[in-house]
């Protein structure tokens, strides 16, 4: 048996998705005029105002390089569709689409996008090398908008009425969950958080302390009584755990709810990020689950290591996760930061890793694979050269350290270099001449102290190539790029010049990792999305965001693969709801064969969306089909 | 004197943590992530660690995590089944603030 979905026409002039089951040929797509009440539950969530048609355009790939121009209204007795076609075919389909009085809107390989009149919707399926019609549906505002036609959320919600994350816990290793957010209560106003884990570092002594909160606790605190500390003092945390599993309970209608709103949700807050609380966040989560499905959300990342799995926390991720235990991990937003450097070594040659100072105290991190030799040498803006020697040495241009480290897992030799400039914007150089070569890859990263994110340009010799954080780069971990979902920053706002719905957001970090293997697996709407904003956090109060705050001050649009993550988090925790025993490399397979490939994303994996954009609906029905 | 890749000796305690041994109070305790061999025995390593007058934080397989007094440290890194010992590393949340400008 094969499943194919087919196209229903609504008499307001709506296509609709339905699932049937036919032996039919899956390519085909049958256009019908039936309706069911299953096509009327899809339907309430695509609304059907006079503003619909005009936004159709906007859910569609837009035509690199047109992508930022205006793309006008569909005329009201059009609708848009997207059509896939045979290798070849596009300029003759395109030829059959004008006889039928359709418009071409966008064109690429394999792909039309084209204006139909209705009345010529179902002479679409008689047409030769069509593979398969979708509705380019509208782009719905908010997160519900980055749950809409950029990934079928809601049309698989509509389908799986039961799949709402039940029975499944979505963990969120960050700065916290606002506790206190009616998006992360109960109808009772019961917590919804089975257990709060804050993780402190203490800066002066060095030493790590955890403190766990159960449910029981949350609701003493929201009585009023109890010990619980604020839920997040940033607000990046509670951002995420609304688009993995709010249930947009703050917001009419509940448009700002997240994908899994009904799981389970257990949070971390670290302050400040250490791997530390990271590693036992993690541990915690899956063991509080308690044989539960588990999905933990990481969206965060680093650049100090050797980006091929082999650190502290990727090592624990590749080992505690498993059947029902799932790691997913952001990219990265370093695509356009200047922070990658890769060279070869050549015998009695010189490479030269050149780097501008950005801030008070840098980092580079060097990666030179085992068995090659090279002596090192560090050059200041002056032209003065010094051979390193392990302590903190001056020159006239300021300080630097070098240290030297075989590395004890993949004995690879990795040089980290610490300069503390004297100015700003001038650049140093690191020397490697090469004494021995046996495989000469050189891999360098950069990295402010501070991580801040305006001051990430270091390297003269770079490309987005390599820029994916770890722990994004270990194999069993899922990881997460991002797409626009909505090029402007809050819902009816302009779009920023030069972003398109459905491209890469331009900031998003590319693989693959340090040895060549495909990271990222996915990518999912990160750019622009609004979701639940912590009370009292900087978010909720830095005068530089108030832009981005909705009215209220309960929601927030952010960006960045931070958000996008959380997004496949959600996801997972539905496809594990279906099949709790899903292990990481289940739910990569699934995702590959799942991803919708556009024009935006090419036909096969690549550096920037992986394996494309994820489509939840095609992965509910996955079990379905298989 | 040339500064070397060949003479990256196998440390299995970071530039940073060296410094913390070289420097600090004997009694000082910061908390250490210990990299594991595949295969590291944790019980025998949570005793021998406990022997040392450290403090577990988390463990299981691939790293543990232990507050360790300064004197302690480097015995703790050379204790069987640990490759590396580590301070504590920061991760950058992910969120693109503000626009960057084009470049």
């Amino acid at each position: 048996m094969v499943l194919i979905w087919s196209h229903k026409f609504f008499a307001k002039g709506i296509i609709m998705l339905t699932k049937r089951h036919t032996a039919l040929d899956s390519g085909l797509y049958e256009l019908t005029r039936a309706a069911n009440e299953a096509d009327l539950l899809i339907g309430e969530s695509f609304d059907q105002s006079p503003a619909t048609t005009s936004l159709a355009l906007e859910a569609a790939p837009a035509r690199r390089g047109a992508a930022s121009r205006p793309l006008g209204v569909v005329p009201k007795d059009m609708v848009t569709v997207k059509l896939l076609t045979a290798a070849g075919a596009s300029d003759t389909l395109a030829a059959r689409l004008a006889d039928l009085g359709c418009q071409i809107v966008s064109r690429g390989p394999q792909v039309l996008l084209a204006n139909v009149p209705p009345n010529r919707l179902e002479a679409l399926g008689e047409l030769p090398n069509l593979r398969r019609a979708e509705q380019s549906r509208r782009l719905q505002f908010r997160l519900d908008e980055a749950r809409g036609a950029a990934t079928r959320t809601d049309i698989a919600l509509a389908q799986h009425p039961q799949i709402r994350g039940q029975g499944v816990v979505v963990g969120v290793v960050d700065s916290g969950t606002d506790w206190r957010h009616d998006d992360f209560r109960n109808a009772d106003d019961s917590t919804r958080i089975e257990m709060f884990l804050h993780a402190v570092h203490d800066a002066a002594t060095g030493v790590d302390t955890f403190t766990e909160f159960s449910a029981v606790d949350i609701d003493a605190a929201l009585g009023g009584g109890g010990n619980v500390p604020d839920g997040d003092l940033n607000g990046h945390g509670t951002h995420c755990a609304s688009i993995a599993a709010g249930n947009g309970r703050a917001s009419a209608a509940q448009a700002f709810r997240g994908v899994a709103p009904e799981a389970a949700l257990m949070a971390v807050r670290s302050d400040t990020l250490h791997d530390t609380h990271i590693i036992e966040g993690i541990r915690r989560i899956f063991d509080r689950a308690a044989g539960r499905p588990a999905v933990v959300n990481l969206s965060l990342g680093g650049h100090m290591g050797p980006h091929d799995g082999t650190s502290a926390l990727e090592n624990v991720i590749s080992r505690e996760t498993g059947p029902g235990r799932i790691v997913v991990v952001a990219a990265g937003n370093e695509a356009q930061d200047r922070i990658h450097f890769d060279g070869q070594l050549v015998e009695g040659q010189d490479l030269d890793i050149e780097f501008t100072i950005r801030d008070a105290v840098q980092f580079i991190d060097v990666w030179i694979p085992r068995g090659d030799e090279a002596d090192i040498t560090v050059i200041d803006p002056d032209g003065t050269e010094t051979v390193p020697d392990g302590s903190i040495q001056n020159t006239a241009a300021g300080a630097f350290r070098a240290d030297l480290r075989e590395d004890q897992f993949n004995r690879d030799i990795n040089l980290t270099l610490a300069v503390a400039g004297n100015e700003l914007g001038r650049r140093w150089r690191l020397r490697l001449d090469a004494q021995v070569v046996r495989q000469g890859t050189v891999h360098a990263w950069g990295q402010t102290r501070d991580f801040d994110f305006s001051r990430n340009i270091f390297m003269a010799e770079t490309s987005p190539r390599f820029s994916i954080g770890m722990p994004a780069t270990e194999e069993r971990a899922i990881s997460v790029a991002s797409f626009i979902s909505r090029a402007g920053i809050l819902p009816g706002g302009a779009a920023v010049p030069g972003l398109a719905a459905g491209e890469i957001s331009p900031f998003s970090s590319h693989g693959p990792a340090r040895h060549g293997t495909q990271r990222p697996d996915i990518a999912a709407p990160g750019q622009h999305i609004v979701a639940a904003l912590a009370a009292g956090s900087s978010m909720a109060t830095l005068p530089q965001l108030a832009p981005r705050r909705l009215p209220g001050n309960r929601y927030i649009s952010i960006q960045g693969t931070s958000m996008a993550t959380p997004f496949v988090t959600g996801a997972i925790a539905l496809m594990l709801q279906q099949e709790p025993d899903l292990a990481p490399e289940d739910v990569q397979l699934r995702l590959r064969a799942t991803a919708q490939r556009d024009d935006d994303t090419g036909p096969v994996w690549n550096e920037a969306f992986g394996y494309g954009k994820i489509d939840v609906e095609a992965l509910l029905n996955y079990a379905i089909v298989t | 004197m040339a500064f070397s890749t060949r003479d990256a000796r196998r440390q299995r305690m970071s530039a940073e943590l060296r410094d913390w041994c070289r420097t600090g109070a004997p009694d000082e305790r910061r908390t250490l992530v210990l990299k594991l061999a595949p295969g590291a025995d944790l019980s025998q390593l949570a005793t021998r660690l406990g022997d040392l007058g450290a403090t577990l934080v988390s463990t299981g397989p691939a790293v543990t995590i232990a507050e360790v007094s300064c004197n302690a440290a480097g015995e703790a890194a050379e204790l069987p089944g640990v490759v590396s010992a580590d301070l504590p590393a920061r991760l950058a949340p992910k969120d693109a603030r503000s626009q960057k400008p084009s470049r």
